[in-house]
């Protein structure tokens, strides 16, 4: 009689190579749901550090910018402040003069890319009618 | 007639393919659900990040015609009364930046700086008992 040994082992095979595609597919899916979220954090906390720096720009009326009309502040990895350049995040805070107020854009960026930006604007003291 | 000794066992086939199935889809579900919920995170962070930038927009426009009216040059859109300028910014659809500046012998004064949602929500509370008797 004929061994039905062959056809188990097919089974096994099929099985194996079934199962690789399907984990490959979830792999793939699961690679992205982490850049995703990855990508996701990093703009929250862009916003939340531009956030930060704008309010503090507004009560402090600009001092905190001195005289520069531009200013870096660098960023590791973690988010933390760092006082050489590394290749992670920085946020460039550059301002212009007007008239009775004080005006600043502050960019966040991940190397190259643009992660969050907005405008503020101040009072300058000394400018009332 | 045969011996029962000699007969082949009957090969066990089809037990690895239940488990693969089994196996596959659970990792399928995870991958998903995963993915749903990074994806429902970056919807939620898109939404707060166009809020803020909006809300920024209409606080710089706000401050802009603050300074104006600390340098005397009132626009249209500011109302005066009794020495109080009022003024509305417009964040979105739903919501506006409300502005109150009061002039006082010592300079202006921000006494309203808030930003308000002009849109009403119908309540739609739990049904709640009101008192009466239920039998």
């Amino acid at each position: 009689m004929k061994s039905k040994a062959p056809l188990v082992l097919m089974e096994e095979v099929i099985m194996v190579l079934a199962f690789a595609f399907a984990m490959a597919v979830c792999m793939k899916i699961f690679v992205l749901s982490y850049d995703v979220s990855n990508e996701t954090k990093n703009a929250s906390v862009a916003m939340f550090k531009a956030q930060n720096m704008a309010e503090t720009i507004k009560r402090t009326g600009g001092e905190i910018l001195e005289e520069d009309t531009e200013k870096y502040i660098y960023y590791d990895e973690d988010w933390k402040e760092s006082s050489v350049k590394e290749d992670f995040y920085m946020a460039v805070v550059r301002t212009e003069a007007h008239e009775g107020t004080g005006r600043a854009e502050i960019t966040v960026y991940d190397g190259e890319e643009v992660l969050f930006g907005i405008p503020v604007v101040w009072q300058e003291v000394g400018y009332d009618e | 007639m045969m011996n029962r000794k000699n007969a082949s066992p009957i090969p066990m086939t089809g037990g690895s393919f239940i488990i693969v199935i089994f196996a596959v889809l659970c990792m399928t579900v995870f991958a998903l659900l995963s993915l749903n919920t990074a994806l429902a995170d970056k919807r939620l962070k898109d939404a707060s990040l166009k809020g803020t930038e909006a809300y920024y927009a209409a606080d710089c426009r706000a401050e802009e015609i603050f300074a104006d009216i600390r340098l005397g040059k009132i626009p249209e859109e500011v109302k005066e009364e009794n020495g109080v300028y009022s003024f509305s910014c417009y964040v979105s659809d739903t919501q506006s930046l409300e502005v109150e500046i009061v002039r006082e012998e010592e300079g202006f004064r921000v006494i309203r700086w808030q930003t308000v949602t002009f849109v009403e929500y119908e309540e739609k509370g739990p049904e709640l008992w009101d008192g009466e008797d239920i039998m």
